[in-house]
């Protein structure tokens, strides 16, 4: 064991400090597309896993910071007992958030935060009490986390990123948005 | 064009998306109740149906609508009322789900009749003979045979088109003096107009008599939207009916927020007569 630490420390020293991949700094997009997922216990049980897309525009406070805000949209079947049966409905997503980014050459590791509104288009999870009578906007809170791979072009990166989120609102309603993303910095 | 355009013409173009898709989105009219049916029999023996009945809660009229409608009343011809609801201004569709609660596979039916601001229609408040082969009256639309297994269940819906085509039978019926068989069983969900005929009347021997036109001709505009659905559930043996009405607000800010919740002065009031039709042999 203390040899492999040995090996592994020698590595690094003759690899010397990796010269960060150029990569524009400033105001960029994102956009997105993936899945989102609702969790346990109740809105899963309501809701099946539904295509997700969303933009994002941010600027580069500092190379290892950023502020942003996003919108995104998820469509979902409802699963609630019959009837209705088959029904679909839409939770669409604004926020501001913050990032805090770790550049390691080529990639780079971000966390963010934020908090924002959320819009559900009917009132069909009203059968299982997630939404009251009239309710269609609830507050919402999400921490996340991901990686870019910084491409040739310094301009574009591409990454994947998973974004929890709740809605207190809708009685809890908390789920995961996992997307694949293209990012463009101006 | 260069790449930071494009990517800006890209994010505009998802942002519009998104506001598109707010339009239209259905809303959910739960059943205030569960039917149940097939158990309890009438004085000759014959098993008493469920029976359902939902308003859909409107918005009072604007005192802008108000004044839009009576502009547009202006050029309608004489006889000719317009609705404050058009029958285009909502989508409605029904969705039911059965239950058989025996362990023997049933049958049943689902019979769909309803109300509009101005008349309310019941087959079992309309008599079209005094013969004995007088077939029964029909209700707006359903009353298809459905095979419900032994301890299971079925869902279906009545369409938007179906419902449609009900709105539109019914004030043929009412007001356009159709007699229920010939408006249920005419195609009239696209039509434009349709002529209004002269009241049924009777022979002596309480046969219907033939009508003829009035003249009046009612145009698609003129026919109101269906704001009451009545479910008549018919099954043979002891059956639960659980049914949901799913709008579409076409026009756009007709229906309250809080749906069956909202307070009553809220909500324009709805009062339609009950129609009838009885046996009057011409004198």
């Amino acid at each position: 064991m203390g040899r492999l630490a040995v090996v592994s420390c020698a590595l690094a020293m003759l690899c010397g400090v990796a010269a960060a991949r150029p990569a524009s700094s400033g105001w960029y997009a994102e956009g997105g597309l993936g899945a989102v997922n609702f969790l346990p216990p109740r809105s899963s049980d309501a809701a099946a896993v539904g295509p997700a897309v969303g933009v994002r525009l941010g600027y580069d406070l500092f190379s290892w910071f950023s502020i942003g805000v996003q919108v995104a949209a998820s469509s979902h079947e409802a699963t609630v007992p019959a009837p209705p049966e088959g029904e679909w409905f839409q939770l669409y997503r604004g926020a501001g958030d913050a990032r805090l980014t770790g550049r390691f050459d080529r990639l780079a590791l971000f966390a963010e935060g934020g908090g924002g509104i959320t819009m559900i288009s009917s009132n069909v999870l009203g059968k299982v009490m997630i939404t009251e009578p009239g309710e269609k906007y609830s507050i919402l809170f999400q921490v996340g986390a991901g990686f870019e791979y910084q491409l040739e072009n310094r301009h574009y990166s591409v990454g994947l990123g998973v974004d929890g989120f709740t809605a207190p609102q809708f009685e809890k309603m908390r789920g995961l948005d996992s997307r694949a993303f293209l990012r463009y910095t101006y | 064009m260069n790449t930071t355009k494009l990517v800006s013409i890209g994010l505009v173009s998802m942002l519009g998306a998104f506001g598109a898709g707010c339009t239209n989105d259905p809303l959910y009219l739960p059943s205030p109740t569960t039917l149940e049916a097939g158990l309890e029999m009438d004085m000759e023996g014959n098993l008493l149906p469920g029976l359902g009945q939902l308003v859909i809660p409107v918005k009072r009229e604007t005192m802008e609508d108000a004044a839009d409608r009576a502009r547009r009343q202006a050029l309608m011809p004489a006889g000719v009322e317009l609705p404050y609801i058009q029958v285009d201004d909502l989508e409605i569709s029904i969705e039911w789900t059965i239950k058989n609660l025996t362990d023997k596979p049933g049958n049943a039916k689902v019979q769909l009749n309803g109300a509009n601001q101005f008349f309310r229609y019941d087959p079992a408040m309309v008599t079209l003979g005094m013969g004995r082969e007088t077939p029964p009256t029909p209700g707006l639309d359903g009353d298809i045979p459905l095979d419900i297994p032994a301890n299971g269940s079925l869902s279906g819906l009545f369409t938007e088109d179906n419902v449609r085509e009900a709105a539109i039978d019914l004030d043929q019926i009412t007001r356009g003096n159709f007699t229920p068989y010939k408006a249920t069983l005419t195609i009239g969900k696209n039509i434009k107009e349709y002529a209004q005929f002269e009241p049924l009347m009777f022979d002596m021997d309480g046969e219907p008599l033939p009508q003829a036109m009035t003249g009046v001709v009612f145009p698609r505009e003129a026919i109101p939207a269906l704001l009451e659905a009545d479910i008549v559930f018919k099954p043979d043996r002891h059956m639960t009916l659980e049914y949901t009405v799913r709008v579409r607000d076409i026009r756009g800010e007709m229906l309250p927020d809080k749906l069956l919740a909202a307070p009553m002065d809220e909500l324009e009031p709805f009062n339609p007569m009950a129609f009838m039709i009885t046996v009057m042999p011409a004198m």
